[in-house]
């Protein structure tokens, strides 16, 4: 029972084993999220838990599912079933081996989260993040501060810690649920990419270019220098906003899109190069001889290596 | 960082392969400087960029020889067939492979052409590729182009008895692989 007169509950929690000794504010056993509804629910009035970013709160037993037929973006749910059209994420590679997380922890007191994944290569932990301030952080967490102290990622797939947006230092004492996020995208071996990525579909999804977003794209293309490639495909945007609307497709739609996303993951701060550009062809799902038309390859032959047309004519063959 | 070069000097990474195809082509050298001596025998240049919609990439390793001729000879494998991997690339993208497929042999053999078009060669010898690396989606003609030349001027300047200096200038050659001159 709960009274508003007073803000507070006028009976105690019952389940005494929701208070922990690293939290003492658990032990107020009459205040409503641990006096902290910003980043806290209670959706059954017995134990608290973290919401990440977008509003989905943890739930008792639960578990995290993704999308069997994700189109365009992964959305991953956090349930205690599994819902239709969902499968638990549960993926490893074909050697077993675990191929990307989500963990945080103490540092100093201070809480950090890290998000480390392995899609092509050896698992690569990326700085810590301060979770009050978003500033990266040379520290590196040890086996034991990571301990239990798995954090979870938010409602949408896009490689943000739900702690990225929270506005206090998070608890990592209330994360009871510990969850390790495991992808499902990984390549393993040394097997030649090109066999793969050369047999695989251009997507037929379109997408309609504004002059906003286009702005967005060449302010972004600006920080690489001059290229011959990027040249070209912005004009193709260009001219598609005279001609057709904006709406775009294939190579067109590729470019922009990734250049988009590209371009968000870097106002983050929160990645490499290397890592904004890999995230944001495996965001959209893209082949990455798919981002630039065959018009502009073909005039710029010396900068796009041969299996690029190579794609396309087989895009055309089929 | 959206470019980034590691660079060998005196060691050669575990890139290193021979073929028995080979692109070749010779310069003649000036007879006043010939039979200057090396300080350096051995140089490889790794390069990443980020280019927005993909990210270029190249290694590219050489040893230089110098001889009591008028000739420097270049020589460039080609190697297609077998496709060991590079397991230390500072590209990490997709794989990266040990060879050098044609079309990046002839655009290092381009590189080198243009720059001793532009560079009379100040000792003979025998100029020869001897580790690459490449990725499939990253690596481009012109990449290997830029860094044949840069490849050629970093073996020039070792052996350019006029210009004294104890350090090869590394932003100079990065501006030449990068295009930036």
């Amino acid at each position: 029972m709960y009274q508003n007169k007073h803000g507070r509950f006028t009976a105690p929690d019952p389940l005494l084993a929701s208070a922990s000794a690293a939290n003492p504010q658990t032990f107020n056993r009459y205040v409503y999220v641990i006096n902290n509804p910003i980043i806290l629910v209670d959706p059954d009035g017995l134990q608290v838990s973290f919401v990440p970013s977008g509003g989905t709160p943890l739930v008792p037993n639960g578990r995290w599912y993704k999308p069997i037929f994700p189109d365009g973006v992964q959305t991953y749910r956090f349930e205690a079933s599994q819902p239709d059209g969902y499968e638990p994420v549960t993926q490893r590679n074909r050697n077993g081996d675990l191929i990307g997380e989500y963990v945080g922890g103490l540092v100093g007191g201070i809480p950090y989260y890290v998000l480390r994944f392995n899609e092509m290569g050896p698992m690569t932990p990326l700085p810590l993040l301060d979770a009050r301030t978003g500033q990266r952080s040379m520290a590196r967490l040890t086996d034991s501060e990571l301990n239990g102290f798995d954090v979870i990622p938010g409602p949408e797939f896009k490689h943000t810690g739900a702690v990225q947006n929270a506005i206090e230092p998070f608890d990592v004492a209330l994360l009871g649920n510990p969850f390790r996020f495991i992808g499902s995208r990984a390549l393993s071996g040394t097997q030649r990419t090109s066999t793969t990525l050369l047999d695989s579909t251009v997507s037929t999804r379109s997408v309609v270019v504004t002059p906003k977003g286009l702005d967005i794209v060449k302010n972004h293309l600006a920080r690489f220098g001059d290229d011959a490639g990027n040249s070209g495909m912005v004009r193709r945007l260009e001219d598609a906003i005279k001609s057709s609307g904006g709406r775009v497709t294939g190579a067109d739609r590729n470019f922009y899109v990734h250049e988009l996303k590209e371009s968000t993951l870097f106002r983050r701060n929160l990645f490499t190069s290397d890592e904004a550009h890999k995230i944001a062809l495996r965001w959209d799902n893209a082949n990455p001889f798919s981002l630039y038309h065959r018009d502009v390859i073909r005039a710029n032959p010396r900068i796009f290596n041969p299996n690029f047309m190579q794609y396309w004519d087989r895009q055309i063959q089929r | 960082m959206h470019r980034e070069a590691r660079i060998w000097q005196d060691a050669l990474p575990e890139a290193c392969f021979s073929s028995p195809t080979t692109l070749k082509t010779s310069v003649s050298v000036r007879p006043s400087t010939n039979g200057a001596l090396l300080r350096c025998q051995s140089f490889c240049i790794e390069y990443k960029a980020n280019l927005g919609g993909r990210i270029g990439y190249g290694l590219l390793g050489s040893t230089f020889t110098t001889m009591a001729s008028d000739i420097l000879t270049v020589t460039v494998p080609v190697k297609s067939d077998v496709w060991a991997s590079f397991s230390t690339p500072i590209y990490r993208i997709d794989n990266v492979f040990v060879g050098l497929p044609a079309y990046f042999a002839n655009a290092v053999l381009t590189g080198s052409m243009d720059y001793f078009a532009d560079h009379e060669p100040i000792t003979g010898g025998n100029l020869s590729f001897v580790a690459a690396a490449f990725s499939d989606v990253g690596s481009s003609p012109d990449i290997f182009r830029r860094l044949g030349l840069a490849s050629c001027h970093y073996f020039m300047l070792q052996v350019n008895q006029s210009r004294i200096q104890d350090d090869v200038d590394f932003d100079e050659l990065f501006s030449l692989i990068t295009g930036d001159v």
